[in-house]
């Protein structure tokens, strides 16, 4: 069982259960994410962020009388400084007025420096508040079809396969988005690996080593090659886990995940498509602690992400997108929370992107019952990030042509 | 015990039984023999695991005996009705899943719940959509109480079934619009399989289903969207109804076959032959299409015990997960074993697709099998807490022959045996789940 160590895409090809031919490991080890190729890094926020007190339009009276007890009244971390945006107010109207959550300071730094896009009021055409038919359309970037088992990731890894590559650091199951003709590895048990790297853990990764050692026959014998070759990779993991990280990280999931695809990238791992999720966003009681928590946590580990791959020089090639199924209802409920909503921002991370807002801000005196209305297909931000990150064409994957949002462009000044 | 040393000589060395015979009588001594690791085959098929007390019951019996007491089974205890009411009164997903491991794992009838999950798996339906935990949990019910009963029972119920018609979109079938999407399922993967029906009998089925809607989570017959005009079916002709759908169906010759083969290929081995399809069709239809009576049939057949049928069926994610305690007489965290169990693709009440699971090596990938092997060492104790195993380790340590007899009753091969060295009851237990070989039951 000849498995690239070097590349660790065995992990991908130990899915189909049966050896790789070697010419195409070497292939595909050729094609590994080179320096110049773009990553994509999509984060999830599972359940519903509340996009209105993420980018918050402090000064809006609605917003104050419609959230009494949940409204951010200081407008410190204001928007009306992203660095490097060239084209001036026309790209952040109102920019003025609008603040980040309070507990977003390590994010806002980057939106200072450039590094943030905030695209606002995106959506899609009849919304869905449902969280798994919403996440649905967002995971297959087809609102018009309930039957589709290809996810917009999936769909990229079968038709590009073997060249470009995906990894799901999530903890259960696969996401729709990351699902289609070829199997996309998940590299759950993250703890697990952890705890492999101990001493203890070493004699039982030897013994599991030993037992998938001797050829057997039949299906235990394919068996046995899927195990072997699965802890040859899980030894590449490791490796690359062990690496020094120049910057500190928080202390939280979301970070260990975030730090875990530097390590990756900047250890030259063949993915180009990484997919992790940060959940707990459905904050219909008792929002306002949890939620600032939540997204506190988010812009602390996004930032030492960046700060990561910058010491890498890997800031430019990788871009993160953040993104939640919906957004929240404008008022807020009777349980001190608020109930699903539609229009929300996306984040988009990179050193390689005009900083800066797109898109004005939902307004919210005209509503769709109750919930803001998006402007921003989302699929515009897809078409952007497949063109202009990972470039390779968007209309096979989305199924239709979306205009790309400009945030690519080379600028206009340096 | 039967099948003594001394006839030996008789026994068929690889019996590949015609199709003829192969559903007749396994007879002990003659084709095979009858010991612990026949007993233990019957076991770990029919329910989880190889639990010592119900594998020295089943060698008690016989074959014939054990598949009939295991199919009847015990009425279920308290413990796990309250397990299922309370997941009930929740109304959340986890522990709804919690519950039917709990079923599972220290149920009195394991057999029903295996019987459920295969059905589960047939009649494919996702909390994803349906959104109500409730509803499925009745779901299951219908699996547990009709499961070993009439097939046509079983179809009708399932088809008036409130998930079910959630799932398909029953309320927007309605006189003038059909959906086709019950009708279309209920053929190609309820009752027939592709190839035993026409378009046309799809669209006639769905005019005679419009009006099966779901009201205030009960099954409603809306005669007011039912579409009362002519249908042809199959090619015959009448004002048909949604039962007369499902009669229909469970009527054809291919409804015996195609389920009797899926029941075949989820208890005994993968890819019967089309002479061997045949003759199940005809003595499950023989059965009045009795799913118990023919499991009993087939549990006490020469084929199921045919060394074609040993270990020839990748173990489940609830084979692996709840069976591994049940070997080793141990409890765990029934949520945890169930988010573990998701975690090696197979989260209950929420199928992948109306398909159900797909079988086979298809249940293992890296990450699959990572948690498997990871799962193993929890089980152990070498690995996380989360799963709150509790295994009688110090008995485990004074049992002759051991547990690595437990795992593998009819041996390992030397490859493997050398592989699974001595140790403490830990160390063994550990080695062997580890093994490629407890992949398969």
């Amino acid at each position: 069982m000849q498995l690239s160590r070097r590349e660790f895409i065995g992990f991908t090809a130990g899915l189909t259960l049966t050896p790789v031919p070697s010419v195409l490991l070497r292939a595909a080890e050729r094609l590994a994410a080179g320096p110049e190729e773009g990553v994509l890094v999509v984060l999830q926020l599972s359940g519903g962020n509340d996009g209105l007190n993420t980018v918050i339009p402090f000064r809006d009276p609605e917003y104050q009388r419609l959230r009494p007890s949940l409204a951010v009244r200081d407008g410190d971390l204001s928007l009306n400084d992203a660095g490097n945006a060239s084209s001036g107010a026309a790209d952040r109207p109102g920019a003025a007025d609008l603040c980040y959550h309070p507990r977003m300071k390590a994010l806002h730094e980057l939106y200072r420096d450039g590094a943030v896009a905030i695209v606002q009021g995106v959506g899609y055409p009849n919304p869905s508040r449902s969280h798994f038919r919403s996440m649905d359309i967002w995971h297959t970037a087809r609102p018009d079809r309930e039957d589709v088992a290809t996810g917009w990731l999936g769909g990229i890894v079968a038709r590009h396969r073997g060249r470009l590559n995906a990894l799901d650091v999530g903890d259960e199951r696969l996401p729709l988005a990351l699902q289609g003709e070829v199997q996309v590895p998940t590299l759950q048990n993250l703890d697990w690996v952890d705890q492999l790297s101990k001493p203890k853990g070493r004699e039982m990764l030897q013994r599991l080593q030993r037992l998938n050692s001797g050829e057997r026959v039949g299906e235990v014998e394919k068996v046995r090659a899927l195990a072997q070759a699965t802890l040859v990779d899980l030894e590449k993991v490791m490796e690359l886990r062990g690496r020094p990280v120049p910057v500190d990280y928080p202390q939280s999931h979301l970070a260990d995940k975030l730090k875990w695809i530097g390590q990756l990238i900047g250890g030259g791992f063949a993915s180009r498509i990484y997919y992790l999720t940060h959940g707990g966003f459905d904050t219909h009681a008792q929002q306002k602690d949890a939620h600032a928590l939540l997204v506190g946590q988010a812009s602390e580990a996004l930032a030492a992400f960046y700060r990561h791959l910058d010491a890498l020089g890997a800031a430019r090639r990788a871009t993160v997108l953040v993104f939640s199924e919906f957004g929240r209802r404008v008022r807020e409920n009777g349980s001190l929370g608020t109930d699903h909503g539609v229009a929300a921002p996306v984040f988009l991370v990179s050193k390689s992107l005009r900083g800066g807002l797109y898109g004005a801000h939902p307004s919210l005196t005209d509503l769709d019952e109750g919930d803001l209305k998006f402007h921003t297909d989302f699929r515009r931000i897809y078409a952007t990030v497949l063109e202009d990150v990972l470039r390779i064409e968007s209309a096979p994957i989305l199924s239709g042509t979306y205009e790309k949002l400009p945030m690519f462009e080379r600028r206009a000044r340096v | 015990m039967i099948g003594a040393p001394k006839e030996k000589e008789k026994v068929h060395p690889d019996p590949r039984p015609s199709a003829a015979e192969a559903l007749e009588p396994f007879r002990p001594g003659v084709d095979g023999p009858w010991d612990r690791a026949a007993a233990s085959h019957l076991v770990r098929r029919a329910g989880f695991g190889m639990p010592p007390a119900a594998v020295d019951g089943v060698l008690a019996a016989g074959p014939r005996a054990a598949a009939e007491k295991l199919l009847l089974g015990d009425t279920p205890s308290s413990d796990e009705e309250f397990a299922s009411e309370t997941a009930g009164k929740l109304g959340t997903l986890d522990a709804a899943q919690a519950s039917w491991v709990y079923r599972m794992l220290r149920g009195t009838h394991p057999a029903r719940e295996k019987l459920a999950l295969f059905w589960h798996g047939r009649f494919a339906t996702s909390v994803r959509k349906v959104e109500d935990v409730r509803l499925m949990l009745r779901q299951v019910e219908v699996f547990r109480t009709k499961g070993a009963g009439p097939f046509a029972d079983l179809l009708l119920e399932v088809a008036r079934d409130p998930a079910m018609l959630v799932w398909l979109d029953g309320n927007s079938n309605r006189r003038g619009h059909p959906n086709e999407n019950l009708a279309r399922e209920i053929m190609e993967l309820f009752s027939l399989g592709i190839g035993n029906y026409t378009e046309e009998d799809i669209k006639e089925a769905a005019r005679a289903l419009t009006g099966w809607h779901v009201k205030n989570d009960e099954f409603w017959n809306n005669e007011r969207a039912h579409d009362t005009g002519e249908k042809e079916i199959f090619g015959q002709t009448g004002k048909f109804g949604g039962e007369d759908v499902v009669r229909l169906c469970a009527g054809r010759p291919a409804c015996a076959e195609f389920i009797a083969a899926k029941l075949f290929e989820f208890y005994v081995h993968a890819g019967p032959s089309p002479e061997l399809r045949r003759e199940m069709g005809k003595c499950y239809s023989a059965s009045g299409l009795k799913t118990g009576e023919f499991l009993i049939r087939l549990f006490s057949s020469r084929v199921f015990y045919s060394q074609r049928a040993r270990r020839a069926i990748v173990a489940t994610p609830a084979d692996f997960a709840v069976g591994s305690l049940r070997t080793l007489t141990a409890t765990a965290s029934t949520r945890a074993v169930a988010r573990a169990m998701a975690a090696m693709g197979q989260e209950l009440l929420a199928p992948p697709s109306v398909k159900g699971w797909d079988l086979g090596l298809s249940w293992l990938s890296s990450p699959t099998l990572l948690s498997r092997l990871r799962y193993a060492a929890e089980v152990c104790g070498e690995a996380g807490q989360d799963l709150g195993a509790e295994v009688p380790w110090e008995r485990l340590r004074a049992e002759r022959p051991g547990i690595r007899q437990r795992f593998f009753p009819e041996g390992l091969p030397a490859a493997a045996a050398a592989a699974a060295g001595e140790g403490g009851p830990r160390d063994v237990a550990a080695v062997c789940l580890q093994l490629p070989e407890s992949q398969f039951i």
